[in-house]
């Protein structure tokens, strides 16, 4: 207990020891210096005193205790307690006393001394004594640092202070706010000098967009004591603004009158920038046209993606949607360069190489029909961000034609076997009403025939699929599978979805035939001119089509070529009507013939303009029944065949056509017909010295002027060759007149046609072919990254190839022992010129090495847009090997399209760039 | 300067390829015209090459095979891709296997001007 309370004290405290007893002194000073850290001793109060000033002068440091004996010469114990109290009012003292002195013990008590210790001094006394001043002197001593340590912060406070006038933006005004103290911070935040503040309302750096109503409120906030906090939109001298949250408040007198108000001001400009860019960026994705959206690692949609988004994919949220299965859920191939792309992008840290991986992703695809443009940003380690640009509206026409395209092929199917149709629309309306119940449009019934009308349906299927109608042929497929479930089933009875309802379907097949073609249409007889007219007015409306700025346009073009083709005049069918009309003529003018000869090829087809001519040519027969062909008698005498002849055989050569129309009648009396012309006052006998016998000849065609005396009903007048020769040359043709007298005449019409039109059944792989076309024509567009119209026409239907200089390249693509396509381009110069700039610019530079290397560049062309166009083509081609590619000279090419069992199709290829012929050849 | 090796099987885009890295002032050290014949004499001439640009379908070896043979010669080669839209699966692996970049077909001065810029030091 002792020794714990010993080891709690010992060589904590400096003592000063004062005692006048020499031998007590020694004595206790042993004692003193195992328990203090310090023990000085002093022999009177003088001493005492003097040493206790000593002690400070050394160390500014009191004695951390003085002990003193009070019986001392000179100055005595309660003397020296005194003085010392004066120099320090906190000094610990212990007096030392005898038990006889408690009067002096009252005065000390008196003085404020608190402990004592009795002679002869008892350890256990002192250590009491000692513990109990232990506690007081450790509490002293942690009083003593924390106020140093105050004392310290008050300075640094004070250094922050000084430094927060350019820190704090702080003002104070008086009861009128007038500005009486501003801030070095507040200066240069307002952009006024202290000087320009101090004196001046504290408005002026009011910004007028803050209310009015607002700084009513302050003022009346402070002016009755309280403190206003807000923000407030402040105003800078050189008409910049600065946000502050504000904090203002009274200042009073010491009587508690408001002289003022302060108030401190935070700068929170940024802050508020930041928050007005959020609004504005938030208001940016509300309403961007672009969609933005940014995704993780796991494909995963972040929320904060622009509204935009939620149009183009059609969808309320897409917050968490797998990004991937969103943007390419129509495009597989281009979903799965994605999907590795970006699994690659965030498997590596290389910037560089998440970079080139971004170059490769793909950068558009279609969502539902929606054509979208795609950047990529990577924004951060966790995030890439995807722009969308929905670039619809430029392909949306695109998306129309090819639906009017169905339609159109339909209506056309329609339109041109309208007979066919009408049966068939007949005996199918009729059939379906005996396969659903009486009274229920939508209830199929079983009946005893049920596998005939089965068959029958399959069969109506069939029919209407070749009439390539929209809904009736899947309509019927539906129905069928749905009996045979019933059959299987066993039921009777059965209410069909919708899908299955043919009705509906057929009805609404109609509908879109009707609305093309006309209410009416159906139901009148003369259906012929009917066609013309409305294939006339159709073809008009694709051709409107076609003239938008899209290059998707071969497939109308066809369907316009086959449109054509439907108003197109068979010659053959035209010059079988002539055979009655010949017999028709004899008989009325009493002239035995035989029947109208025609040669040429049946499927020659003429545009429809030449309809004009091909009717005027009537005329020809009727001036030669008339005219040429002599009556019975005469023709026995000049012995010929009682009977006369007319012959007519056409054919096209060397884009023109011929027709030829021969009679073996009396030939053209060239002197009767000049006399008559003379007669007539079309000529002068001057003007005859100076005519050829061709231009003699010719009068025949002159208005007004026939050879025949009386005009009959069937001929004469003139008027008929006249017009026949001006349809003949309204189409750029000619008439020749082979004169032989008694034996006969001939007309020879040459009129010009740059395109033999026949066999234009369209083969079965058409539109597997045009695939290729379209594939290769998509290459070409990516080439020239899109900078390029493209219209693919079918050459068939092309008047003029206008291709010169032409260079062949072509490659074979070998699918089988039995297949083998062939693609053969034939570049113009300028074409190649193209490719050359895009691929090997320099060769430019360089003529000759531009020239000489133009067949290998050819190659490449080639070699370049089939390789890479091949996985777009048709299957079977597809994994077809392609051969190296060649060129070959005009003469192969022509080879190549005379090849046996060789199917040819002949696009070309149009371009703002110029022009490709792309022939494809599979045998 | 650099030196390159050209490698691809076209001998008109070998040419407009040196061409064109002519023009821009360095040097074609070599012109191979597969994957094999790259892949050996870039075994015996590593020293000699500072960039390869590499066709990616090419007969006998093709690019991405070429690719990891001489990454496996030298894993600091710089090889630079040449490629056409439609192979960026292929590209993507070229890039993952080291390639340092790619161009695009077609094959412009700028494009090419970029790519040998960035390892031109």
């Amino acid at each position: 207990m002792l020794e714990e309370k010993l080891n709690n004290i010992v060589g904590k405290f400096s003592v000063l020891y004062v005692e006048d007893d020499v031998k007590v002194s020694q004595k206790t000073k042993v004692l003193f210096q195992e328990i203090f850290s310090l023990v000085d001793v002093a022999y009177d109060g003088v001493e005492g005193l003097e040493k206790y000033k000593e002690y400070f002068a050394k160390n500014e440091a009191y004695y951390d205790i003085v002990i003193s004996d009070i019986r001392m010469p000179h100055m005595d114990g309660t003397q020296l307690a005194q003085e010392i109290r004066k120099i320090n009012e906190d000094q610990e003292i212990i007096i030392i006393s005898a038990h006889n002195e408690s009067d002096i013990l009252q005065k000390l008590i008196n003085i404020g001394i608190r402990n004592f210790i009795h002679k002869p001094i008892r350890l256990e006394e002192l250590l009491e004594v000692l513990e109990k001043l232990n506690n007081t002197l450790t509490k002293k001593i942690q009083k003593d640092e924390q106020f140093n340590e105050l004392e310290k912060l008050n300075e640094e406070f004070e250094a922050l202070l000084k430094g927060y006038d350019s820190m704090i933006i702080a003002s104070r005004t008086d009861v009128n706010g007038i500005i009486t103290y501003a801030s070095g911070a507040f200066e240069k935040i307002s952009g006024y000098k202290k000087e320009e503040l101090i004196g001046r309302s504290h408005s002026v750096v009011r910004h007028p967009d803050m209310p009015k109503e607002l700084f009513t409120h302050i003022w009346e906030t402070i002016t009755s004591g309280k403190i206003w906090k807000g923000r407030i939109k402040n105003l800078r001298k050189d008409g910049e603004i600065y946000w502050a949250k504000t904090t203002i408040g009274p200042y009073f007198d010491s009587s508690g009158n408001i002289i003022g108000y302060n108030s401190i001001r935070e700068d929170i400009t940024s802050d508020m920038k930041l928050k007005e860019l959020n609004k504005t960026v938030t208001l940016l994705l509300k309403n961007a046209t672009d969609g933005y959206l940014l995704f993780d690692e796991n494909l995963e949609i972040l929320p904060g993606y622009s509204n935009a988004c939620l149009e183009i994919f059609d969808k309320k949220s897409i917050d968490r949607l797998n990004v991937s299965q969103l943007i390419f859920k129509d495009d597989q191939t281009n979903q799965k360069v994605f999907e590795l792309g970006v699994s690659h992008i965030f498997s590596i840290n290389d910037k560089t190489k998440q970079e080139l991986l971004i170059g490769l992703l793909p950068i558009s695809t279609w969502v539902d029909e929606k054509f979208i443009n795609l950047k990529y940003k990577r924004v951060n380690r966790k995030n890439i961000m995807v722009m969308i640009q929905d670039a619809t509206e430029k392909i949306q026409l695109q998306n129309e034609l090819s639906l009017k395209h169905k339609h159109q092929k339909m209506i056309i199917q329609v339109v041109s076997n309208i007979y066919d149709f009408l049966e068939l629309k007949k005996d199918f309306l009729k059939f379906i009403n005996t396969i659903y119940a009486k009274n229920s449009q939508n209830t199929i019934e079983i009946q005893s025939n049920t596998e005939d009308m089965l068959r029958t349906l399959h069969t109506f299927k069939g029919l209407f699929y070749q009439m390539q109608m929209f809904y009736t042929p899947d309509a019927i497929h539906n129905l069928e599978t749905v009996i045979a479930s019933m059959i299987k089933e066993g039921q009777i009875r059965k209410e069909v979805e919708n899908e299955a309802n043919i009705k509906k379907a057929f009805s609404d097949d109609f509908t879109i035939l009707e609305d093309a073609l006309g209410m009416g249409y159906f139901n009148t007889q003369e259906k012929v001119d009917q066609n013309n007219k409305l294939l006339k007015k159709f073809k008009y409306k694709l051709k409107s089509l076609i003239k938008n700025p899209l290059n998707m346009n071969y497939k109308v073009q066809s369907l316009i070529s086959q449109i054509d083709l439907l108003s197109y005049i068979d010659l053959y069918d035209a010059f079988v009507k002539h055979i009655d009309l010949v017999e028709h003529l004899g008989q009325l003018l009493d002239k035995p013939m035989y029947p109208l000869i025609i040669n040429g090829d049946k499927h020659l087809k003429v545009p429809p303009h030449f309809k004009t001519f091909i009717r005027n040519l009537v005329h020809v027969y009727k001036n030669s029944v008339d005219h040429g062909i002599e009556d019975v008698d005469t023709r026995l005498m000049c012995d010929k065949d009682e009977f006369g002849t007319i012959q007519c055989s056409y054919q096209y050569a060397n884009k023109f056509l011929h027709i030829r129309i021969k009679d073996d009648g009396r030939g053209i009396n060239v002197n009767k017909l000049l006399q008559k012309a003379v007669e007539e006052n079309i000529i002068t006998l001057q003007q005859i010295e100076q005519m050829s016998e061709k231009e003699k000849l010719e009068l025949i065609f002159v208005d007004n002027l026939s050879t025949k005396n009386n005009p009959n009903e069937i001929s004469g007048r003139g008027v008929g060759l006249a017009s026949l020769k001006a349809s003949c040359e309204e189409l750029g043709g000619e008439i020749e007149l082979v004169n032989a007298p008694k034996q006969g005449l001939e007309y020879h019409f040459k009129i010009p046609m740059n395109k033999i039109l026949d066999s234009y059944e369209l083969d079965d792989d058409y539109e597997e072919k045009v695939s290729i076309v379209e594939a290769v024509s998509n290459r070409i567009k990516t080439f020239f990254k899109n900078d390029l119209s493209i219209d693919i026409i079918d050459a068939r239907f092309v008047d003029e190839i206008g291709l010169s200089n032409k260079i062949n390249a072509m490659v074979d693509i070998k699918s089988s022992a039995y297949v083998q396509t062939t693609l053969c381009f034939s570049f113009t110069n300028e074409m190649i010129l193209r490719f050359t700039e895009l691929f090997f610019a320099d060769l430019l530079n360089d003529k000759k090495d531009y020239e000489e290397n133009i067949n290998e560049i050819a190659k490449e062309i080639v070699n370049t847009l089939v390789g890479l166009s091949m996985q777009d083509f048709p299957t079977k081609i597809r994994d077809g090997v392609l051969s190296l590619p060649q060129t070959i000279d005009e003469d192969q090419v022509e080879l190549l399209c005379d090849q046996e069992e060789c199917k040819v199709i002949s696009m070309l290829i149009q371009t703002n760039h110029g022009n490709m012929i792309f022939k494809l050849f599979q045998k | 300067m650099l030196n390159i090796m050209i490698v691809d099987d076209s001998k008109i885009v070998r040419k407009t390829l040196r061409n064109k890295i002519e023009e821009l002032g360095h040097n074609v050290q070599y012109e191979a015209e597969d994957g094999r014949e790259a892949v050996t004499h870039y075994r015996r001439n590593m020293q000699r090459v500072d960039l390869i640009t590499m066709d990616i379908s090419m007969p006998v070896l093709n690019g991405i095979l070429a690719l990891r043979e001489i990454m496996g010669l030298n894993p600091d080669a710089k090889i630079v891709m040449i490629t056409s839209h439609g192979e960026e699966e292929l590209v993507m692996e070229a890039v993952m296997n080291g390639a340092v970049g790619y161009i695009l077909k077609p094959i412009t001065n700028e494009k090419l001007k970029q790519q040998l810029d960035k390892w031109n030091k």
